[in-house]
């Protein structure tokens, strides 16, 4: 049974002001998609292909125009008030920016801590002691709990959205962009991490990128989304002989080189 | 018979000065650059590339000052040059992009205004019309339609559109050495291919040399001629950059390079 | 504390920071301060120079001056306080409600703002005391309501910008409610920012409450109040000019004080400033 399902979403923007209607940008439009449990699917596309809107609507921040979101089976719009709960607690995001996705006022403890408030009620040394694991699970030290987002690395600083991402056991995280601001070495780190928590916890991604590579390494499936559609699906798995559409022959061709070609 | 080096490092330290304590961020830098190569500068977040750069234009910030070592560019040094005559340098001889395009635009003008300021800072002697050399420039970029773009402001175009321009002006003015810092990290796949596409044509056409800051060695792979490698504000490697890939034994740029070549798949090839 | 060092480093508040203090020590402990009844009328008394028993002299009712200053005080510093309050509250509620919902609601009241902001202190103050009567109160909430809704605007674009931050929408994928998010994520800043507009109000608002005084709108006597003691002066200006220059010089001191300290207090806690230090 699919965890997500995403049926013709349509998402259109109102450019200009709230009376004049004529304005309006189709941002997507019949939008499909579905993610297995414990799967990986990533998502492609060029800037402006609507990654992030989509990336929105499955976090149920906004909602479509068009089409439905189904979690379990159960339309978003159609959920009872226990079943709303599920799907929030269960479905998480890690953002691009780490520095921007954590209030700086708060310590990387209070960071983590937000999840488990909102949803388990926990005793102090309890809380205390999960974020500690959770810490310790992404490659942090229990210490750092007590330390504020600017005194982090934008690496460590991602772990610490990633510990909370994970805070709640989720069935699904959307991870937007989420290495895509991280320097080569800290990305391949930090990649790892996220295959490792994959195996360990059995999540699903929805992992949304503009680098090709890096989703080689990490989906099952991949979609590429070109101007509010999806034009193509690969499944990742197999070795399939076949022409692809033109949007993602374009999106490999402008890959840059593993070494360089020419000497000089 | 090796080139004249258009710009020699030599030995730059820079200090970080925060309240009253002081922090090494460069140090001893030392690193060539000729006429029609392009020379990568790569390292991660924080190990002093972009100072260095600022340091070449010097447009460093007011807390970082520069405490050794000397900057000589087209023969002559710059590093204790009077403000004055640094200006005359920098836009004419000498430019830079950065990462961000739009912050290097006025919002409030035009891309075309943008254009006659500069050219209007830097009175010479070339014969051609104002609007032609403009037009040229644009055209040489990848711009097929310059007078369209002229009309436009910065919020109407792309990242990658304003970095386009951005190397325009530099045409414009015939700079003999382009700083590039983090020009395509910003952009997505596709405008990062056309931008380097185009540094590596002005290059080669127009000679110009040109500094590639980045923290991706696919960028270097792509473009570089040589690399110097820094890490922590001191350069540990300099090199051809095909030699680099293949023979470096230093842990560091071993480090990079496994890092780099772990996201390359087989099944890329597959997709074509 | 980092905001005291930061205040202590300016030279011009060494000055000011003791004047503050001073007036807010006064306002409050008035009537333990004050050497007689501020209202003791006596007129074998009136007009008399600096003595003994009145250190300041006395008015043209034999009433105390030093007592009436302190006393003045009392009035002005309250009802600033009271302003003040109404104002961060009203406008607190106002652009919060108005920046996070957005929508129809922002505009409504944005348009019920834009009303207020038309109307000037002195014109909006005359209708209401024309309609409620005078007093202090009736000053006091003249005086708010043409000042809450431009305090409303900026928090209104203040909750607007941060809102979209990605950490508040991360705030709710990990389930936090509205109100929590409000309370939790956007009120600390909001109100940080609030607190820095108002006391750069302080010498503003100060002026108004006196202005009004003086026009005989505000305080009744015999309530002390310095722009009453002004307006009470207004005929003895040429033969006893000091007792225009006490309050006046009151007036302008505390003004000038809180202006200045308010200055270095937007200089401390400002983001950008913060930022560029950084």
């Amino acid at each position: 049974m699919t965890l997500l399902s995403l049926k013709g979403i349509g998402k259109s923007y109102q450019r200009g002001s709230m009376w004049d209607s004529s304005n309006r940008v189709d941002v997507l439009k019949n939008v499909n998609l579905s993610i297995a449990p414990g799967a990986c699917l990533g998502l492609i596309g060029r800037s402006g292909a609507g990654k992030s809107t989509l990336s929105r609507i499955v976090l149920g921040l906004e909602r479509p125009d068009t089409g439905e979101v189904d979690y379990d089976g159960v339309s978003l719009t159609k959920m009872t008030c226990e079943q709303s709960r599920g799907y929030r607690r269960n479905c998480q995001v890690v953002f691009q920016n780490s520095l921007g996705s954590v209030n700086p006022r708060f310590t990387a403890g209070q960071v983590i801590a937000e999840p488990l408030h909102n949803f388990e009620s926990m005793e102090r040394k309890q809380a205390k002691q999960k974020i500690d694991d959770l810490l310790e699970k992404v490659g942090l030290h229990p210490s750092d709990a007590d330390k504020y987002p600017h005194q982090f690395s934008g690496g460590e600083l991602q772990r610490v959205c990633i510990a909370r991402a994970i805070a709640l056991n989720p069935r699904l995280i959307v991870l937007d962009e989420a290495v895509s601001s991280l320097d080569m070495v800290i990305q391949s780190k930090i990649i790892a991490l996220l295959k490792s928590l994959q195996k360990t916890m059995g999540i699903a991604y929805l992992f949304i990128s503009h680098d090709i590579r890096v989703l080689m390494k990490m989906a099952d499936t991949l979609a590429v989304l070109h101007e509010g559609t999806v034009v193509e699906t690969v499944d990742l798995k197999k070795s399939e002989n076949r022409s692809y559409h033109p949007a993602l022959t374009e999106l490999v061709a402008a890959v840059l080189p593993p070494v360089p070609v020419f000497g000089n | 018979m090796k080139d004249a080096h258009l710009l020699e490092v030599d030995g730059l330290s820079l200090c970080l000065k925060t309240g009253q304590q002081e922090r090494q961020v460069v140090d001893n830098l030392s690193f060539t650059l000729q006429a029609n190569r392009i020379l990568g500068l790569i390292g991660e977040s924080g190990c002093g590339k972009s100072l260095s750069c600022l340091a070449v234009m010097r447009l460093l910030p007011k807390a970082i000052r520069q405490t050794g070592g000397t900057i000589q560019f087209d023969g002559q040094s710059i590093d204790a040059l009077a403000f004055s005559r640094m200006r005359t340098i920098r836009g004419r001889s000498l430019a830079m992009i950065m990462q961000n395009p739009m912050s290097c635009f006025d919002a409030v003008f035009t891309v075309g205004e943008h254009f006659k300021e500069t050219l209007a800072s830097h009175p010479d002697k070339d014969s051609r019309s104002n609007e032609e050399r403009i037009h040229g420039s644009l055209h040489a970029v990848g711009f097929n339609d310059p007078q369209s773009i002229l009309g436009l402001y910065p919020f109407q175009m792309s990242g990658g559109m304003l970095q386009r321009a951005m190397v325009a002006l530099a045409l414009m003015m015939n700079v003999k050495l382009l700083i590039a810092d983090e020009p395509t990290t910003d952009l997505d796949v596709i405008a990062q291919a056309k931008v380097l596409g185009l540094l590596e044509t002005i290059r080669d056409t127009h000679g110009m040399a040109i500094l590639l800051v980045t923290h991706d060695l696919g960028v270097i792979a792509r473009l570089a001629d040589d690399v110097a490698v820094m890490q922590e504000g001191q350069i540990i490697e300099t090199g051809i950059a095909a030699e680099i890939f293949e023979t470096s034994r230093h842990p560091y740029t071993r480090e990079l390079i496994n890092a780099h070549l772990e996201l390359y798949d087989h099944r890329l090839n597959t997709i074509r | 504390m980092k905001v005291i060092k930061t205040i202590l480093k300016r030279k011009l508040n060494w000055v000011a920071l003791p004047l503050v203090v001073l007036f807010l020590v006064t306002a409050t402990f008035a009537p333990l301060l004050a050497p007689t009844d501020p209202s003791a009328v006596d007129l074998e008394q009136k007009l008399s120079p600096p003595s003994h028993s009145h250190l300041l002299g006395t008015d043209h009712l034999g009433r105390d001056i030093l007592s009436r200053l302190i006393w003045g005080a009392r009035t002005s510093m309250g009802s600033v306080f009271l302003i003040i309050n109404l104002v961060m509250i009203t406008s607190l509620v106002v652009g919060s409600i108005s920046g996070y919902i957005g929508g129809k609601v922002d505009s409504l009241f944005m348009r019920i703002c834009e009303i207020f902001l038309t109307f000037p202190t002195f014109i909006l103050a005359m209708f209401l005391i024309g309609v409620l009567g005078t007093g202090m109160i009736n000053v006091v909430l003249a005086i708010a309501l043409t000042h809450w809704a431009w305090y409303a605007r900026i928090i209104r674009s203040l909750v607007l910008s941060m809102k979209n931050r990605e950490y508040i929408l991360a705030a709710r994928v990990v389930g936090t409610s509205h109100w929590q998010i409000f309370v939790k994520h956007l009120a600390p800043p909001v109100l940080a920012q609030l607190v820095i507009l108002a006391t750069l109000d302080i010498g503003h608002m100060m002026l108004h409450v006196s202005g009004l005084s003086f026009l005989g709108l505000g305080v009744q006597p015999p309530m002390p109040e310095w722009g009453v003691m002004i307006n009470d002066a207004r005929q003895y200006i040429w033969t006893q000019p000091e007792l225009i220059m006490y309050p006046g010089l009151m007036i302008f001191l505390a003004v000038l004080a809180f202006n200045i300290l308010g200055d270095t207090f937007r200089d401390s806690l400002d983001p950008d400033i913060l930022a560029e230090e950084a």
